[in-house]
């Protein structure tokens, strides 16, 4: 199924109790973007790809990815997405090939070792094929997270704060790899970041959160175009910010 | 293959890596089997009795000796069959949390959630995969058990008696299928994973101590060490006569003990490995339809389970939280 918008969500309202975690928020994102969530802690982005990726029920409100409509077609929104968490957890006592071998077959695919296969070479990983997950360190561990959400090879992938946790070298790693995922493969991504330098250096498209209400949202070239020349993407960011707390 | 075999094989090969799984099935294991062995010993012992004083019979004697002694070997697993009620339950409850617990606590489910899967096939498949596994299990400490009573009680197995061990292989396999569903369906519904070992607890406690004790204490049968009625030296014809005067007290003695599914097993598989005197000469029909109700109890109570939990399954939140 294709449709124009790779994401599409209307009125997402989600309430837990009487705390409103995401307020009527409105967002449309393209095939082939890259599109930057950014927030505060607790704006309200995890519980965003909660929803996004049927996760979570919104209370209210309602959102498509690639056409399908998340609270009736879920199995096929999840057939066309992948999702890295926040802090991705496998299957510690088993190796790589396991995990992913396990998680494809969940995923519909047949015999997967090949495709497996496939995906660690991609990901420059094919040699740790063998290896238990537990010895491997946080950015390892990030590079088979990208590994699993990408082996049915979805046409969007949900990234919550990938380069969290990680040391510079393996955000720098990450990057690219997200980077080489959108160009060489053309996968639409929706990352959720708190960090401006990681919107500044991959995305195309940028959406701020506050509080659970969606403040801003525009392409990046157009955002820095629309302020002050000097600004830098922190000025900008403080500049809505800051305008909708007046 | 689908969804719910990937899940159910998973869940199999977990349980052969996992040291708890080792420790408890080989103490469940052991507790059983020296049960059946310890009695199974006595049994040889009576045998050989038997043998020795029939062989110092002269043949003229032999023909006016006592008459075979009726020795149940099946009975040698009356022992074995209570380990099962008891710590059974309570090890099937303990494999259905971890089941559940580890996923969410690792964080693994999240992984699971986002696949496109259903919460009732990750439910389905573990349910699956316990059954396989519990299985096994029993199919192994049968199968000892077996040994032991042929090489240790010399005791002899007929076609009949076989039957009689796969129903109760069965029986028991129900059994600790439902304790493992009950725990995965607290596990599931419970925020806090120590919510839910206290209602287990507290619902192992009650259905399998509690309400099966208080069943055996009104039993005025159970009053005087081994039987009231027989240390009077009343028979059997006359116990029921003076029962049916107590017909309201037996009602809801009776009725208070269905209410446990141990009480149920207990009754099922001691009729048929002919624990109770009463069943032990009797035909496999005779037992079954004596006991049909107690059947379809135990069988109503684990697919009832199953139904709960995957109506809990449809739960935004299950699976999902992480606690400790």
């Amino acid at each position: 199924m294709t449709s124009e918008l790779a994401i599409s969500a209307k009125h997402i309202t989600k309430r837990y109790d009487d705390k409103t975690a995401l307020n009527d928020l409105t967002l449309s994102v393209n095939h082939g973007e890259i599109f930057g969530l950014l927030g505060h802690n607790g704006a309200g982005k995890t519980t965003t790809v909660s929803i996004l990726t049927t996760l979570t029920t919104p209370t209210s409100g309602e959102a498509t990815i690639n056409g399908f409509d998340i609270q009736s077609k879920p199995k096929q929104v999840r057939q066309s997405i992948g999702y890295l968490p926040e802090s991705v957890q496998f299957y510690e006592y088993l190796t790589v090939f396991e995990n992913l071998d396990y998680l494809a077959k969940l995923s519909g695919l047949k015999n997967p070792r090949n495709r497996i296969l496939e995906v660690l070479e991609f990901l420059e990983f094919e040699e740790h094929l063998n290896e238990r997950i537990s010895t491997f360190s946080k950015g390892m561990k990030q590079r088979v997270g990208i590994g699993q959400a990408i082996l049915h090879s979805p046409q969007v992938l949900f990234l919550d704060e990938p380069t969290s946790g990680l040391d510079p070298e393996g955000v720098i790693q990450l990057r690219e790899l997200i980077t080489l995922l959108n160009h060489e493969l053309g996968m639409t991504i929706f990352m959720n970041t708190h960090l401006l330098s990681e919107v500044t250096k991959l995305c195309t498209q940028i959406g701020i959160l506050k509080n659970g209400t969606l403040i801003y949202q525009n392409s990046l070239v157009s955002t820095i175009g629309s302020f002050d020349a000097g600004d830098s993407l922190e000025d900008i960011y403080f500049k809505i910010d800051g305008a909708n707390s007046k | 293959m689908s969804n719910i075999t990937v899940i159910a094989r998973k869940e199999i090969g977990d349980a052969i890596r996992s040291r708890q799984m080792l420790l408890l099935v080989t103490f469940l294991s052991l507790a059983i089997l020296i049960s059946v062995w310890v009695a199974s010993a006595s049994f040889g012992l009576k045998m050989t009795d038997y043998n020795a004083y029939l062989s110092a019979l002269t043949p003229q004697q032999r023909l006016q000796a006592l008459t075979r002694p009726q020795l149940f070997p099946l009975t040698l697993l009356r022992s074995g069959i209570e380990y099962l009620e008891i710590l059974g339950a309570l090890f099937a409850f303990i494999i259905g949390f971890t089941s559940i617990s580890r996923e969410r606590s690792r964080g693994t489910s999240l992984l699971l959630l986002s696949r496109p899967i259903t919460k009732r096939e990750i439910i389905l498949g573990k349910i699956f995969g316990l059954f396989a596994i519990w299985s096994v299990i029993l199919a192994i400490i049968y199968a000892a058990s077996v040994g032991a009573i042929l090489t240790v009680g010399h005791g002899q197995l007929g076609a009949i008696d076989y039957a009689r061990l796969l129903i109760a292989f069965v029986g028991a396999d129900i059994y600790l299928l439902f304790w493992s569903i009950f725990a995965i369906a607290i596990t599931s519904r419970m925020k806090q994973f120590a919510s839910a070992i206290l209602v287990g607890i507290t619902s192992w406690l009650v259905v399998v101590l509690v309400i099966p004790q208080i069943g055996d204490t009104m039993d005025p049968d159970n009053q005087v060490p081994g039987g009231l009625f027989a240390s009077l030296g009343i028979l059997k014809s006359n116990e029921i006569s003076i029962l049916s005067h107590f017909h309201t007290f037996d009602v809801l003695r009776n009725g208070l003990e269905v209410t446990s599914i141990t009480k149920l097993f207990e009754r099922v598989a001691f009729a048929f490995l002919g624990v109770k005197d009463k069943y032990n000469q009797a035909s496999l029909s005779t037992v079954a339809r004596a006991f049909g109700t107690s059947i379809a109890a135990i069988l109503i109570l684990t697919i009832l389970v199953g139904v709960i939990t995957m109506m809990i399954s449809k739960n935004e939140e299950t699976l999902k939280r992480r606690s400790s």
